[in-house]
């Protein structure tokens, strides 16, 4: 009950925390190719390493763009998107006992072009521009019935090693890689703190996608103390916020005691991060 | 100083030698196709020598070592396009125009346990939550 109260206050003074600046939209509105299916294994805490937070992700590629999404999230969207019918088989699986915060944001990509989304409280993203330089190894083998080839990069103090599939002839891939003459279907840190792989591809010829989505660009240092702000001290941050919009928050900070909460933002805020800068 | 011009010749001598290869991709429209993937082997070895993926104005270039005789192949690929290669010798052409034909896309698909539709109207789907 205290998540909802605070989620709900979130909600109504978010766009608060951007305070200058305007938000800004990104519209998808365009016929899918396909989406491929990850699976993700992360060890998000270093303090300890048995902690490992597990979901599943999404690469939907359009034409000329392509979104990386938590599956849940993707879950969410449809259904405002598609007819009531649909409702009763997506709750089953949107249901909130199974609902997860994921540490990693939606990926927007654009080419080169990166919109990093980090929802947090409101919708922050982070705008960068990635040219990964990939080393190809002659080692080889079989994912799942697919013959797959080795492929190494470094990026933002990890080195990763990717399987992709020649026979799946297209340069993306989960998360920020890509870049591959094949789909990558397997990627892991050299430490396997983070290891993506592929589950399987839906055949969506025809299908349609509608997405809008409000951020608010900032720089990676403002997001960061944004989001330390955040974990730190969440009541203290909403209160600011509000204050901002001249609404005066009193809520009991046991809050703060919620385990639900606190996991929630442990997650959203990793000690042990993807990208060391 | 005999030496020296001895052992910079066989410097010279025995440095890999590099080789480009470039062209452009078009739809049989002629518009430029972009995000292909441009693969250079040895003819009949799934080996990747060297790779590019096509610009936005479906231009690529490719640099690779030339250290081999045999026939070359240059292959271009992308999800919902025909595949083409061309065949060649060290040397002997270095600018290539592929023109790639639409055709439906065919992913294959990994088997998992405890399938579950994505949604109602998609096809073909699996997976796991």
């Amino acid at each position: 009950m205290k998540l909802l109260i605070l989620v709900f206050l979130s909600l109504y003074i978010s766009n608060g925390a951007s305070q200058t600046k305007s938000p800004k939209t990104i519209e998808i509105n365009d016929t899918i190719k396909f989406i491929v299916k990850y699976n993700l294994s992360y060890k998000y805490d270093s303090s300890d390493f048995s902690k490992v937070h597990k979901e599943s992700l999404l690469l939907i590629a359009f034409p000329k763009v392509s979104l990386f999404i938590p599956y849940n999230k993707y879950l969410q969207d449809s259904i405002d998107q598609n007819d009531l019918n649909k409702v009763a088989v997506l709750m089953n699986e949107i249901d909130a006992t199974k609902r997860k915060t994921s540490p990693l944001p939606i990926i927007f990509r654009n080419n080169e072009h990166i919109s990093e989304i980090h929802q947090l409280m409101e919708n922050f993203s982070i705008n960068d521009t990635i040219k990964l330089f990939w080393t190809l190894h002659e080692e080889v083998k079989d994912y799942e019935g697919i013959a797959v080839r080795k492929a190494t990069t470094s990026f933002k103090g990890r080195h990763y090693i990717a399987w992709y599939a020649p026979s799946i002839p297209i340069d993306e891939g989960p998360y920020k890689f890509k870049g591959l003459p094949g789909l990558i279907l397997e990627l892991s840190d050299t430490k396997d703190d983070l290891h993506i792989y592929y589950r399987g591809t839906y055949n969506t010829s025809s299908n349609y996608y509608k997405k809008t989505i409000i951020q608010t660009v900032i720089s990676r240092y403002d997001y960061t103390r944004i989001a330390k702000r955040v974990v730190d001290d969440p009541m203290e941050y909403i209160r600011e916020m509000a204050a901002a919009k001249g609404v005066t928050i009193a809520i009991n900070s046991s809050v703060l005691s919620d385990n639900t909460y606190k996991k929630r933002t442990t997650i959203l805020n990793p000690s042990n991060p993807i990208e060391f800068y | 100083m005999n030496k020296i011009i001895s052992v910079i010749s066989l410097a010279i001598i025995f440095l890999p030698s590099f080789a480009q290869v470039s062209g452009t991709i078009k739809t049989p429209e002629g518009h430029p196709l972009p995000s292909v993937s441009i693969t250079l082997h040895k003819k009949n070895n799934p080996s990747i020598i060297a790779f590019a993926i096509a610009d936005k104005n479906g231009k690529f270039t490719i640099n690779y070592k030339a250290t081999t005789t045999d026939t070359l192949e240059l292959k271009a690929a992308l999800l919902g396009y025909s595949k083409q290669s061309i065949y060649f010798l060290l040397g002997e052409k270095n600018t290539f125009e592929f023109v790639l034909s639409p055709e439906a896309i065919n992913l294959p698909e990994v088997k998992v346990k405890n399938p579950v539709a994505l949604l109602n109207n998609i096809s073909g789907s699996n997976g796991e939550v």
